[in-house]
């Protein structure tokens, strides 16, 4: 078990939050011949379909729904 | 009142207690601020959707993150009757700054082995952030109960053991209604067909909070 340090002040114990913060996603470029392309999605974008997706199960096809999430985002930012 | 809906294990149903009792006490007339401080954003999603839905999402939703959870609500609490906010479910900078505003700190949990270490860990949170807010009231619920078995209660008799959160015996059972309502922007009360079993769960929630 971590060692916890009691918290001076209220800002001492905001400051002691031990979430790791996420890093910056980088492009990845597939070596493939046949699959030769980079995707560039906006975080904002992911983050929003990921958030639609989480809140609308999906009911008959996951893949058709999220194409449908990504489409739909695609238009709100379009 | 400034409610938080927190804890540090994430898919325990904070933002489902949240964006119902958000609805449930805007139906009462009260002004009510939601504010999302979670990452993944559910607790916006949800207000895009019923606002979608209703065409009236009948209460403010904001986003906030870090430090900004303190100082902006502190400011806006003012002009509403009612604040209720979401975290993510994980030690942050987010949570531990909703802590020092908190009136009130509802903490779900699942009558689950891993569930149960992290109340834990919560409750040592909930010690530290006493130290500065010393009126916060932080009560922890059990939800997605199981409807048979012993596992409620066993892990109700080790949540009564804390000794910063108190155990509100107010249990929110696994039910479909709960995630029905949630993928269509409403609350449980909402929801057609009612599920009655749902609605008096989550209705002795808001009872307990909001009309002691």
């Amino acid at each position: 078990m971590a060692i916890r340090l009691k918290p001076k002040t209220a800002d001492e114990f905001v400051s002691q939050a031990a979430a790791v913060s996420v890093t910056e996603p980088k492009a990845v470029e597939i070596k493939d011949p046949e699959v030769k392309f980079v995707v560039r999605i906006p975080r904002e974008l992911v983050e929003a379909i990921d958030s639609d997706r989480t809140s609308h199960p999906p009911k008959q096809s996951r893949n058709s729904w999220i194409i449908q999430a990504v489409v739909n985002q695609l238009k709100k930012v379009n | 009142m400034i409610l938080v809906c927190g804890g540090i294990k994430g898919g325990v149903g904070k933002t489902t207690v949240a964006t119902n009792l958000a609805v449930m006490r805007s139906l009462t007339g009260s002004d009510v601020l939601l504010v999302d401080g979670d990452p993944q954003g559910t607790a916006s999603g949800f207000a895009a959707v019923r606002e979608e839905v209703l065409a009236n999402c009948g209460f403010t939703t904001i986003k906030l993150s870090g430090n900004a959870v303190k100082t902006d609500v502190k400011r806006l609490a003012e002009k509403y009757d009612d604040v209720i906010i979401d975290v993510g479910g994980t030690d942050s900078i987010a949570q531990r700054s909703a802590l020092l505003i908190a009136d009130v700190y509802v903490t779900p949990f699942k009558p689950s082995s891993f569930d149960l270490w992290a109340i834990e860990d919560t409750d040592a949170l909930v010690a530290d952030a006493k130290a500065f807010n010393e009126n916060l009231k932080a009560i922890c619920i059990l939800n997605m109960a199981d409807s048979q078995g012993k596992d409620n209660s066993d892990a109700a008799d080790i949540v009564e053991k804390m000794q910063n959160l108190s155990y509100q015996n107010t249990p929110l059972g696994s039910r479909k209604a709960f995630r029905n309502a949630a993928s269509s922007g409403l609350s449980v009360i909402e929801l057609k067909p009612r599920d009655e079993k749902a609605i008096a769960e989550i209705q002795a929630v808001y009872n307990s909070i909001y009309l002691v």
